[in-house]
């Protein structure tokens, strides 16, 4: 008892130091969404493909859905394309596009070349919606559940064990 | 020769440091305020807060787009004549608690705020106990029978 008493603040120390240490293997880049479980944000910005025509929270509507934040200037935004693209081919999710602080034409171009995943792309030039949701970098998805909820948000690339993780689980 | 060469690097410093750009200059134009409480308050807010993306730094040392768009957004809000407890709300609400600085004082923080007071007190505890079983130990010592071995050790010769 009395030794016990001896080592006992070395093996506080030591346990505050492992559980500290811990904390470093930590994926500090996703951070956790406040929006989870709540309404897609109101919103009033353009439609990329037509600048006369207005888009609110409404024209969201069908469910489930995925809103992907992206960018021609984002890289990685690139690396993802080629699974939205797949994506739309083989799920019933719709995939709404968040087109963030770009431009216009090198935007529509890019679908133009690249293909186009999205139904339509809301063009949030000054990323106001994007400061909305949080965004901190592109690209970012946000999963919208069949009830209009969200339910998770992944930042950075979307791949298929991403999908299947953090995703799919949400749609079952 | 040797005042011409210290003259010249004192010159040279003092190229370098009018070159350096002044934050708080640079910053003015950015940002105009009407009044100077409101630029001060500016210069506050954009210390107290942390960019979401480079997590290290806080929205006025970080030059990531997303802080920009922040700096902006907190400009806009002190224009509108918000106040600092609506500016942190809207913050907040959109990047959650993450982008304080200083956490709130709720349940999933309180081993940040009481873990530290808590260890020293565990450890003023076993400080304690370590020392008073130390006094224990001294004042159990009996002289007297180490006198009666020695006085019996001796006998025995």
């Amino acid at each position: 008892m009395r030794k016990l008493i001896h080592i006992a603040p070395l093996l506080m120390f030591v346990v505050l130091v492992l559980a500290l240490f811990s904390f470093l293997q930590r994926d500090v880049d996703q951070l956790n969404s406040v929006l989870i479980d709540k309404n897609f944000p109101q919103f009033s910005l353009t439609k990329l493909e037509n600048e006369d025509v207005v888009l609110t929270k409404n024209d969201i509507s069908d469910f489930p859905a995925i809103v992907n934040v992206w960018a021609t200037w984002c890289i990685t935004c690139r690396v993802e394309h080629p699974f939205l693209l797949k994506l739309k081919e083989k799920s019933e999710v719709q995939i709404y596009g968040l087109n963030y602080k770009d431009d216009r034409q090198k935007a529509l171009s890019l679908l133009a070349r690249e293909g186009n995943p999205f139904k339509f792309s809301i063009y949030d030039k000054d990323g106001l919606l994007a400061i909305d949701l949080g965004v901190y970098g592109a690209p970012e998805t946000f999963l919208i559940n069949a009830d209009g909820i969200i339910k998770a948000r992944h930042v950075g690339a979307l791949t298929p064990d991403i999908w299947d993780q953090k995703f799919l689980i949400h749609l079952q | 020769m040797r005042t011409a060469f210290y003259l010249l690097i004192l010159v040279a410093f003092q190229a370098i440091l009018l070159a350096e750009p002044n934050k708080q200059e640079v910053r003015k134009e950015l940002y105009p305020f009407d009044n100077i409480q409101d630029e001060i308050r500016f210069n506050r807010l954009i210390e107290d807060y942390r960019c979401p993306k480079c997590q290290s730094s806080n929205l006025s040392g970080s030059n990531a787009p997303i802080a920009k768009d922040l700096k902006l957004e907190i400009y806009k809000l002190i224009k509108k004549g918000n106040k600092d407890d609506e500016i942190a709300e809207f913050l907040t609400q959109r990047y959650g608690n993450f982008i304080l600085y200083k956490p709130p004082f709720i349940t999933s923080t309180y081993i940040l705020w009481i873990g530290p007071f808590a260890f020293l007190f565990c450890i003023l505890i076993c400080i304690f106990l370590i020392r008073r079983s130390h006094k224990r130990q001294a004042t159990t010592f009996d002289g007297n029978e180490l006198k009666d071995k020695i006085k019996s050790a001796l006998e025995d010769r």
